[in-house]
């Protein structure tokens, strides 16, 4: 991730994934594909807010329990 | 930790409250009877083992997945996760409202939030899929006795479904604690559907050779007539690990899964669901996932090509073989020596030799491994 300027970063992604999002961007009615994937970062963001794989202490307790009695772990 | 596919680790499972109070409107919401193998597929799509899924697919992912060989968002997945109901029942459903998913005890494992109803044409779904729309090929085969009618949308869990080897089963969550716990960063996945010889042995070490960790994961579920039986499957694997393995380096978990035989789009599929399991590598072996001469047998490798952002790594390997010469497994690239000196690790052969209760040669399998296959009566799917 190389940064140009204070507010931006550059990113790389596959070329490939880039087509497909520049012609979505496109039907969605954006200027650019810059602005396109800002707003899909931006959505995925506030999704994984909710993000089920962390987990709280008693959860991991219990993964623990069943991993013990499993033989999976001593 | 690698993540997930599609970013995030999917869980779907109601909690104690939510479930109890769904199941109070039990007799008011209509029911779907679904199969063991849909049984899977609710289990694998609940606990994320398919993540970035949420349920089954609707008409523009199904669509996309046939086509593009990605979800509609571009996240890459080759094989359709369907559910196919009868069109009687279907006329019943409307879209909009909640069905309940029972298995064949009639007991409601899950419940489908029912987004869209659509029709599907069998033989573009099995030419798209499987490359061929023969019903000698038993994905086809599947394909062509499934309904007419498809029901998408995200399902939530009421309760796990029965499914055998329970105690043998570890979802994403518990691989991926399990991972962490032992410190692995590298882990490689093996999937396998066969007993182990010597060359897959092989391969397996000469993978974790050069990773923290090795997750052997047999496919459990319907498989093929001539396939080895699960039990076999896993009693030979505990044989192998107990004998042949540290157990800080390597484990065995199953994975719920019916074959589809898809081969190359079966590869891409099996690694996605190993990157779930917390897999950075997957082993990908000659003709991985095929099935008679469907495929081209490096069909497997070559997919791979088109998935530049599957963030899991895949490792390809050939055929080997034992040579007497060079006194251990081997294969083209390392072996200077002739036929004569070589001996296949033929599938057809070791078959043979173990339906007539033989032992095979110490250079193809291992002795422990063999006593526990000959302790079966029933080693075949029939």
């Amino acid at each position: 991730m190389a940064e140009t300027s204070k507010k931006s970063v550059q990113i790389e992604i596959p070329s490939t994934l880039a087509e497909r999002l520049e012609k979505q961007a496109q039907k969605a009615g954006y200027s650019n594909l810059s602005d396109y994937i800002t707003h899909l970062l931006r959505k995925g963001c506030s999704s994984n807010n909710n993000d089920s794989s962390c987990l709280n202490p008693e959860e991991e307790k219990k993964i623990e329990e069943r991993l013990k009695d499993l033989g999976y772990i001593d | 930790m690698i993540s997930p596919h599609g970013g995030k680790l999917i869980n779907r499972v109601l909690t104690k409250e939510e479930a109890k109070k769904l199941l109070q409107k039990k007799e008011q919401l209509p029911h779907i009877a679904v199969d063991e193998s849909i049984l899977r597929d609710i289990f694998n799509i609940c606990y994320g083992v398919f993540s970035p899924l949420e349920g089954f697919l609707g008409k523009k992912d199904y669509e996309s997945v046939i086509n593009t060989m990605r979800l509609a968002d571009d996240t890459p997945w080759t094989i359709p996760i369907v559910l196919d109901v009868p069109a009687d029942i279907a006329s019943t459903l409307k879209e909009g409202k909640d069905v309940l998913l029972d298995s064949g005890e009639g007991k409601s494992v899950a419940v489908l939030h029912i987004k869209e109803k659509y029709t599907y044409d069998k033989d573009e779904f099995a030419k798209k899929v499987f490359g061929t729309v023969d019903e000698a090929h038993p994905g086809v085969a599947k394909v062509k006795r499934m309904n007419s009618l498809l029901i998408g949308g995200d399902i939530d869990l009421i309760e796990e479904p029965e499914l055998p080897f329970s105690t043998q089963t570890l979802k994403p969550v518990e691989t991926r604690f399990l991972f962490e716990s032992k410190g692995w960063n590298d882990v490689v996945g093996f999937q396998t559907r066969n007993v182990p010889h010597l060359g897959h042995e092989y391969i397996q070490k000469t993978a974790l050779a050069f990773t923290d960790g090795l997750f052997i994961n047999p496919v459990i579920g319907k498989k093929k007539k001539g396939d080895f039986t699960d039990e076999v499957i896993l009693d030979s694997y505990n044989a192998l690990l107990k004998h042949y393995y540290l157990k800080e380096r390597a484990v065995m978990s199953i994975l719920q899964l019916e074959m589809r035989y898809a081969g190359p789009k079966e590869a891409i599929l099996h690694a996605i669901v190993r990157k779930n399991f917390g897999c950075t590598h997957f082993i990908v072996g000659r003709d991985h996932a095929g099935v008679g001469k469907f495929y081209d047998p490096f069909a497997a490798h070559k997919i791979f090509k088109d998935f530049p952002d599957l963030e899991i790594t895949p490792l390809f390997f050939n055929s080997f073989f034992y040579c007497k010469k060079c006194g251990g497994v081997s294969n083209e690239k390392t072996c200077p020596h002739s036929n004569e000196f070589r001996i296949d690790f033929s599938g057809t052969k070791m078959r043979a030799l173990l339906e007539a209760g033989k032992i095979p040669e110490g250079e193809l399998m291992r002795e422990e491994v063999v006593r526990e296959i000959l302790k079966h009566k029933k080693m075949f799917v029939e």
